[in-house]
């Protein structure tokens, strides 16, 4: 692999370019869907190929293939110059790359038991259990248990003399029944919507989401809310769980503070940010209770690895701190842009196939001090809701709604009534300013999100966020009829 | 790219070391894109990407195991077909499973959709174009992102028992936004075309230019129902989601769909009809699906009225009807859904539409569309580079753009006017999608945003 890295690197340097890399990546992915009684998906991928990227006249090219023969690869690399040369003619922003350090290195995610290793019959099994479960009321119209792993070997080379190799291993499972009553329908999700929840680590991460013991609970809610009211629509306190926390997290912090979107580079497609870089240091982006950490070096998180897509080392630092914003996600082609005089890693691509990009890295709302019946406790008339189900937000990342699959009444700190149908609307900066309690670590749970998509063409990252659940005020929640 | 001769080679390599029991299919989609990203009037990113995919379905006696491979991973057939022989031993008996065809399907290097003047356009020749319109951007002290991109895809089908189908088709696209740097008003303008000489850039970047210029000192205005005039683009927005939500056939047969035990009633405007249609000229879809069955016509809504629906093999066994050749890549888990939708439209003009709206407001694009409720139709989503109050038949001034939350199922009822179809693009999923300007009576803008 290093000779063929090194063949690709040389060919774009004979050919001026001021910078290469090449990401070489063989990823194994394994994917079980049981639905309805029968196995639904049982899907095997093995993919090879490799991306090479130049930097000629301070403006980039990439092109990638699946071909490994000598000749292809100087054929790519060649195209990849060509690209460069191409993009050269018309800049409007210099790609000038701030210093990294060559490593020679060796990462893996820590994982206790290799999903591959354990047989499929086993796997099946555990799915079937579940799935059963789930569809013991014929009232449930859709039941599935899923569970996926994939594994990522990637070699990294620069022509700086940077070379990593990383293996990245995920796992995640879920269960999500629908019930159907009277033209109505409800799911409910465990541990997460849209596929389950998802860690760095091996089979370990499956075993620990207890599937099985959660299925009756999980029919059961969505049963319910085939029966219960709607979500009234009405100004008030809402505290939302972990699941939703994330989602939160993501559409609101995560995106709009990805520095390429702030600098106009995804304008034409998912849009800009209001985070203008005059925000930079002062800005009052949530309460102060709000704390807000981006770390690549979270243990089983989704985007957790040694060294980014550019070769920069993972790091941990605050995006908001004490409600104050303090920094953005950065490349080694961005980080100028705020004077920074080192990327913090935020440079990654889906597989071998396309340009990295930045791309949110894991961003935890740190824990507060309250217990949760405390935090409960605050709220005399609210909304609890949790586990998302519908996302919306406007290009500069302002204006929201979102949607989530359960909620319940607070009424004098206590759980009450179930509620179908939750939503919540607001504006970005005054939603996190109305945060005014966060639940203590006891209840700090890490949540993957495996289908965060971003680019054209459009590429998907993976990445975790850990949060506790989280007290608003005044929010607007329900749908006016 | 892939030639029909060596998709062959390679879907077929595995045929001679299958034992007589067993049936094999793959399917091999390969593409080549090139696509250049430009932002603040220079290209930013620029990328010519080449990706193959194998997928290898293996049956016998019942069981099955599916595989999906890059070519390049491949070190032996055999060795291949080993591995799917053990995930196949490890498989529950399914009771059934279905034999693979054995008819002819199309097989050619230049079908209709396949151009080479797309093919063959090179990244330069897109940096020269993107350069006279930065310049003209820059006159105007405007800026253009966007993407300008030419793609080559082939779908490839072999069966054991000697079939064999191969399709190739092109790409272009020219997707604009064009933003005023004293105003921060936006405009956007896209098109796709198989036949990149059909898409004049000149054109693109006036409409999106003429748009940010009309959007400046954009006014609020409450939330509430209005009546509203949608550029083909924002209708063929939601006329994505209607499909999506209606005619998935799987969530259709679950009775988990808005769709379930509704077809054949009369549930929209009596103006809406919308036809899956991949051999439409504009639409280009592969013949033949990855089960190898050809894509059939199929009548989605007629008159208001849902009529039919999309199967593949499964679901076709489980209604007791044939396969209409609507079977999705195995790692695709939602099943059998059109995607080659075709609205159909009337004669008005946009301007026509205008002209007859007393008050209303004009959407040009819908953004972040989402679906807060599947089986209630509800959906959420924001205005996009472009809205407009319309007064006494003409365009007054901008309006800052608002939230929306709205029934799809009341939106379809209320159509008033149909305009006329034009070709435009999901650009989250990169499919084409005939839509028409439509004038809907009611329309919900639920809140407002700060530009």
């Amino acid at each position: 692999m290093k000779k063929l890295a090194q063949l690709a690197i040389d060919t774009a340097l004979e050919k001026g370019a001021s910078y290469a890399d090449i990401r070489l990546i063989e990823t194994q992915f394994e994917q079980f869907i049981v639905r309805n009684g029968q196995l639904s998906t049982a899907e095997n991928t093995l993919s090879l190929g490799y991306g090479i990227r130049v930097l000629l006249n301070d403006a980039w090219g990439f092109a990638s293939s699946t071909d490994l023969a000598p000749a292809k690869i100087k054929e790519t690399a060649l195209m990849a110059v060509r690209i460069a040369q191409s993009s050269a003619r018309i800049l409007g922003d210099r790609m000038i790359l701030a210093p990294e350090s060559a490593y020679e290195d060796f990462w893996m995610t820590p994982y206790i038991l290799h999903p591959a290793k354990v047989p499929m019959e086993q796997k099946l099994d555990l799915l079937f259990r579940a799935e059963t479960i789930l569809r013991q009321d014929s009232r449930i119209k859709m039941a599935k248990a899923q569970m996926e792993y994939q594994e990522e070997k990637q070699h990294f080379a620069n022509s700086q003399g940077s070379y990593i190799v990383q293996h990245l291993l995920r796992s995640g499972c879920g269960i999500t029944a629908t019930a159907v009553e009277n033209g109505e329908a409800q799911t409910r999700s465990y541990p997460m919507s849209f596929g389950g929840n998802h860690r760095g680590g091996g089979y370990e991460v499956i075993l620990a989401s207890q599937l099985v013991e959660h299925a009756e609970k999980t029919r059961e809610e969505a049963i319910q809310l085939v029966y219960a009211e709607p979500c009234p629509y009405k100004i008030t306190d809402i505290v939302l769980g972990n699941g939703q926390m994330a989602l939160q997290i993501h559409e609101s912090v995560g995106h709009a503070n990805e520095l390429d979107r702030v600098l106009g580079w995804e304008a034409n497609f998912a849009g800009r940010s209001f985070n203008t870089r005059d925000h930079l240091g002062h800005f009052q982006y949530g309460s102060e209770e709000v704390n807000l950490v981006a770390d690549n070096t979270l243990p089983q998180g989704l985007s957790t690895q040694a060294y980014d897509d550019d070769g920069v080392k993972a790091q941990r630092f605050h995006v908001v701190q004490q409600g104050v914003f303090k920094n953005y996600f950065t490349t080694r082609d961005t980080a100028r842009y705020i004077q920074q005089e080192r990327s913090n890693g935020c440079n990654r691509a889906q597989g071998f196939a396309h340009m990295p990009i930045t791309r949110i890295p894991n961003l935890s709302l740190m824990p507060g001090t309250l217990s949760l019946e405390e935090l409960l406790g605050g709220v005399d008339d609210g909304i609890y809701m949790d586990t998302n189900r519908a996302w919306s937000i406007d290009q500069m990342r302002l204006n929201f709604q979102f949607g989530c699959e359960i909620a319940y009444e607070i009424k004098k700190g206590k759980l009450g009534k179930l509620y179908k149908n939750p939503t919540y609307q607001g504006m970005t900066p005054p939603f996190w300013r109305s945060c005014d309690g966060i639940a203590n670590q006891d209840h700090w749970e890490l949540i993957g999100v495996i289908n965060c998509g971003k680019g054209q063409p459009m590429q998907i990252a993976e990445m975790t966020h850990g949060s506790s659940p989280a007290r608003f005020r005044n929010v607007q929640v329900g749908i006016q009829a | 790219m892939i030639s029909q001769e060596a998709a062959r080679q390679i879907t077929q390599q595995f045929f001679p070391y299958l034992d007589p029991k067993e049936e094999l299919e793959t399917v091999l989609k390969s593409s080549q894109v090139q696509s250049t990203r430009f932002a603040d009037n220079g290209i930013t990113q620029n990328v010519h990407i080449q990706e193959a995919e194998l997928f290898l379905h293996l049956q016998k006696e019942n069981r099955q195991a599916k595989l999906r491979i890059t070519p390049s991973a491949i070190k032996e057939p055999a060795s291949v077909l080993s591995n799917l022989r053990q995930i196949l031993q490890n498989s529950p008996d399914l009771k059934i499973t279905f034999p693979f065809p054995k008819k002819e399907l199309p097989s050619t290097e230049n079908p209709s959709g396949f151009f080479t003047n797309t093919l063959e356009h090179t990244p330069e020749e897109k940096a020269s174009v993107l350069e006279k319109l930065a310049q003209q951007a820059q006159k105007h002290k405007n800026f253009i992102a966007g993407n300008y991109g030419t793609e080559w895809g082939a779908l490839a089908y072999s069966n054991s028992h000697g079939t064999f189908g191969y399709h190739p088709k092109t790409v272009g696209y020219l997707d604009m936004t064009t933003t005023s740097s004293e105003t921060e008003t936006e405009g956007g303008s896209l098109k796709v075309h198989s036949d990149l000489s059909q898409i004049s850039p000149d054109t693109i970047f006036q409409e999106s230019f003429d748009i940010a210029e009309r959007a400046k000192n954009a006014i609020s205005k409450e939330p509430g129902y209005y009546p509203v005039v949608l550029h083909p683009k924002a209708t063929s927005d939601l006329l994505y989601f209607l499909v999506q939500l209606c005619f998935r056939t799987r969530n259709y047969q679950e009775g988990t769909s808005f769709l379930s035990h509704k077809l054949g009633k009369p549930l929209f405007s009596e103006l809406l009809s919308v036809e899956e249609n991949a051999d439409h000229p504009a639409l280009h879809g592969h013949p033949f699906d990855f089960e190898g069955n050809l894509r059939q016509k199929r009548s989605l809504i007629e008159q208001g009225v849902p009529k039919e629906i999309v199967h593949d093999q499964k679901t076709a066994h489980y209604a007791g009807e044939f396969s209409t050749g609507h079977a999705s890549a195995p790692t695709e888990s939602i099943g059998p859904v059109p995607n080659h939708l075709w609205m159909k439209g009337g004669e008005a003009s946009l301007e026509e539409l205008i002209a007859r709206t007393e008050k209303g407001i004009l959407v040009y694009r819908f953004h972040y569309t989402n679906v807060l409720n599947p089986i209630e139709l509800l959906l959420t989503g924001m205005t996009r580079a472009g809205l407009f109050w319309i007064e006494q038949g003409k365009i007054a001034y901008p309006l800052k753009n608002f939230r929306f939350t709205i029934n799809l199922q009341e939106v379809f009822r209320h159509i008033e006017i149909l305009g006329q179809e034009q070709v435009t693009e999901n650009t989250l999923f990169k499919e084409n999608i005939i839509a028409p300007a439509m004038k809907v009576s009611r329309f919900h803008f639920s809140s407002q945003t700060d530009f």
